[in-house]
């Protein structure tokens, strides 16, 4: 049975659950992507390090200013953005055009909303979606083996906590194969889970990206797994990281409205059920 | 055979100091009130003022609005304060308790008019509306009353050990709600034996699973949804007790069974008091010392969905005794350099999967908490707000990284929404 343990209740009469805020959820996020941004570093070598530290310190200064002109704490959010650039950033990707994608991230895609929590696309997502669109023929990072292995004990860790859905990682492998299936596409099993597994984990079941109803974290997955399999084409074994960016960034744009689309259907069943 | 829910919803909750299911007396408390918190905003005519004696089930003040709805004193004694809120609402009615507490002095109930008997006794606002969560009108008409004979706040006392004793007067009670409605009258009730078996009009329905399916939102939801143009009235098992006995003896009952519990409860037990009564007189000599000398916290209500308070809430059957909020550190050099602490602002919703099971409303929690955090009535009303009070929300305000109170959120958008009904 599922249950919680209640630590503090607080004096307006709200308890916390453990306390957690969003700064908790950022920090179990970045302990998931240690391992493998550690991966990353060990198959591609110094140059991730360098990407991972220009990635972070952009964000996290953008974030310092942001709180500063907020007259707000400091937030290090930025973490996870700059780690998730660095995993999947292009090999061949200078420093500054790093630093300027995760401006371009943090900026729009966060901070003008308010900072984490309030945007409706991850920023790092925007970042590499900026960095692919800005850069044509840099072709991203992330696709190894050793990346999807070490993604796999933060991503479990995730789904445990709740901060990422099961629903939208079935749904998402569910969604390539049918759209493959159904044109006729035979990718390499092995060498598409290894491409898919970090940026479905961190990208596209982003808990602030994706869909927030049930119906619509599976129709969320179905559609990013499909548009995986749809720019992928049938000339590739397996999807190009630059695919799965792009068929995350829209699952994303797209999520609102899946969920209005669950939420009024749900709303007439029960309407049709209760008369 | 009754009709059985496994609510598949819902967490178990830990916490420490689960109470021992035995009811001992309370010692005398000195202090009760009827507090404005438990009333709404409603606006009081008085009848007594302070320094009158009072005895036990006196009326003290009735309704302005709705002048046939009288509320009751839960001891004999004398009125020591008289409190006004903003807009002249009643905020509390304070009695000082006499030590010795005379025998309930019986008045013979009218026979036959059982609305005239509940209204002018002080039994009336036991019921609460759905929607909206409030007294029901004096003339108003249900469509179903749910009485609550389940309880699965944490910490909460076991009403199959609580009616005990008082059976008969619960069977008493369902009996003659069903004349109060050409509806069903539900009994929600845990499973063990079936409470109102063979009573005509009434039918027992047993919820399983962890909270919230001892909740009457959740009762509701599932068996009889409730909407402005249907409303139906819930009532907790040991009011409906005390109807029985008032429809028996003629005199009105005071006495309710509460569990006095919680990490920082000395003798965690059930405990044998009255409504209203003086969280101090019911704590005193009961608190543990905190390992860490934190003060503690007087809670009227269960961890989950209780509150502050200095008196036993009106529905609430549970004394909650915590541990105090750790001072904040101050701020270090670090912290100063950096920025680190200060206001943090809103804090957001992090969707999660824990939230999903928070809720047993069928609609899906987030999109209600974001509408309720700005106060969209009307997209709170689509998503299943108005089946829902404070208390249904409670869980949610546990798990949501925003830190919200859910239920004071919801209040504010069943005002609005009860406005322009």
């Amino acid at each position: 049975m599922r249950h919680i343990a209640l630590a503090n209740p607080m004096p307006s009469g709200v308890p916390l659950n453990r306390g957690w805020t969003i700064l908790h959820v950022t920090l179990i996020q970045v302990a998931a992507l240690i391992l493998p941004f550690l991966a990353a570093l060990g198959t591609r070598g110094p140059g991730v390090l360098v990407a991972g530290g220009t990635a972070i310190a952009t964000a996290l200064v953008w974030e310092a200013a942001f709180a500063r002109a907020r007259q707000r704490a400091v937030t290090v959010h930025g973490l996870t953005t700059g780690l998730i650039v660095a995993v999947m950033a292009p090999a061949a990707a200078e420093p500054w055009q790093i630093a300027l994608a995760v401006s371009f991230g943090a900026v729009i895609a966060e901070l003008a909303f308010g900072g984490r929590g309030f945007g409706f696309v991850n920023a790092g997502l925007a970042a590499l979606a900026f960095l692919l669109f800005s850069f044509p023929g840099l072709t991203p990072g992330g696709a190894s083996v050793a990346v999807a292995v070490a993604a796999l004990p933060g991503g479990a860790a995730l789904v445990m906590t709740g901060l990422v859905s099961w629903r939208i990682l079935l749904a998402t492998a569910l969604g390539l194969i049918a759209v493959a299936s159904v044109s006729g596409m035979a990718p390499d099993p092995a060498l598409t889970a290894a491409a898919l597994v970090f940026p479905v984990i961190f990208l596209v079941a982003d808990p602030l990206g994706a869909a927030v109803t049930n119906p619509g974290r599976i129709a969320h997955g179905l559609l990013a797994g499909g548009l995986v399999a749809l720019f992928m084409g049938s000339g590739n074994t397996a999807p190009d990281p630059g695919h799965i960016v792009f068929a995350a960034l829209i699952a994303s744009i797209f999520a609102p409205l899946l969920d209005e689309i669950a939420i009024r259907t749900l709303a007439t069943l029960r309407e049709r059920r209760h008369g | 055979m009754p009709k059985r829910f496994t609510v598949r919803q819902g967490y178990r909750i830990d916490i420490d100091g689960a109470p021992a299911q035995q009811i001992e007396d309370a010692p005398p408390i000195a202090g009760a009130a009827l507090l404005g918190t438990d009333l709404g905003g409603l606006r009081a005519r008085l009848a007594v003022s302070v320094g009158d004696r009072v005895a036990e089930g006196q009326i003290l003040f009735v309704d302005r609005a709705r002048p046939a709805v009288a509320f009751a004193a839960p001891v004999s004694g004398e009125v020591v304060g008289i409190d006004f809120g903003p807009r002249r609402a009643l905020s509390a009615l304070r009695l000082r308790a006499d030590a010795e507490q005379p025998e309930a002095e019986a008045r013979a109930a009218a026979p036959g008019d059982l609305r005239e008997t509940l209204l002018s006794r002080g039994m009336w606002p036991a019921f609460r509306t759905r929607p909206f969560g409030r007294i029901p009108a004096p003339d108003g008409e249900t469509a179903a009353i749910f009485v609550t004979a389940i309880d699965t706040r944490p910490l909460a006392p076991d009403p199959a050990v609580v009616l005990t004793a008082r059976y008969d007067d619960l069977r008493r009670g369902v009996a003659a709600l069903a004349g109060l409605t050409s509806g069903p009258v539900f009994v929600c009730q845990g499973p063990g034996p079936d409470m109102a078996a063979g009573i005509t009009g009434a039918e027992t329905v047993i919820f399983e699973g962890p909270h919230p399916a001892g909740l009457a939102g959740t009762h509701v939801h599932r068996l009889f949804p409730a909407s402005p143009d249907r409303p139906v009235w819930t009532i907790g098992y040991q009011d409906v007790a005390a109807i029985g006995h008032l429809l028996e003896t003629g005199c009105y009952d005071p006495v309710r069974v509460v569990s006095l519990a919680g990490p920082r409860a000395r003798c965690p037990r059930l405990l044998r008091t009255r409504l209203g009564a003086s969280l101090h007189d019911i704590s005193s000599g009961e608190l543990a010392a905190s390992p860490d000398g934190h003060a503690a916290r007087l809670v009227s209500g269960s961890p989950l969905d209780g509150r502050e308070a200095a008196y036993l809430g009106r529905h609430a059957l549970q004394v909650s005794l915590l541990d105090g909020i750790a001072p904040a550190r101050s701020p270090g050099l670090l912290d100063r350099l950096l920025r680190l602490r200060g206001p943090a602002g809103p804090m957001p919703i992090v969707p999660t999967d824990h939230l999903e099971h928070a809720l047993a409303f069928g609609m899906p929690p987030v999109p209600l908490l974001r509408a309720l955090a700005v106060g969209d009535a009307e997209t709170a009303e689509r998503l299943g707000a108005l089946h829902m009070i404070e208390e249904d929300v409670a869980l949610v305000s546990a798990l949501c990284t925003s830190g919200a109170d859910y239920g004071a959120l919801l209040r504010q958008v069943l005002e609005d929404l009860a406005e322009a009904a």
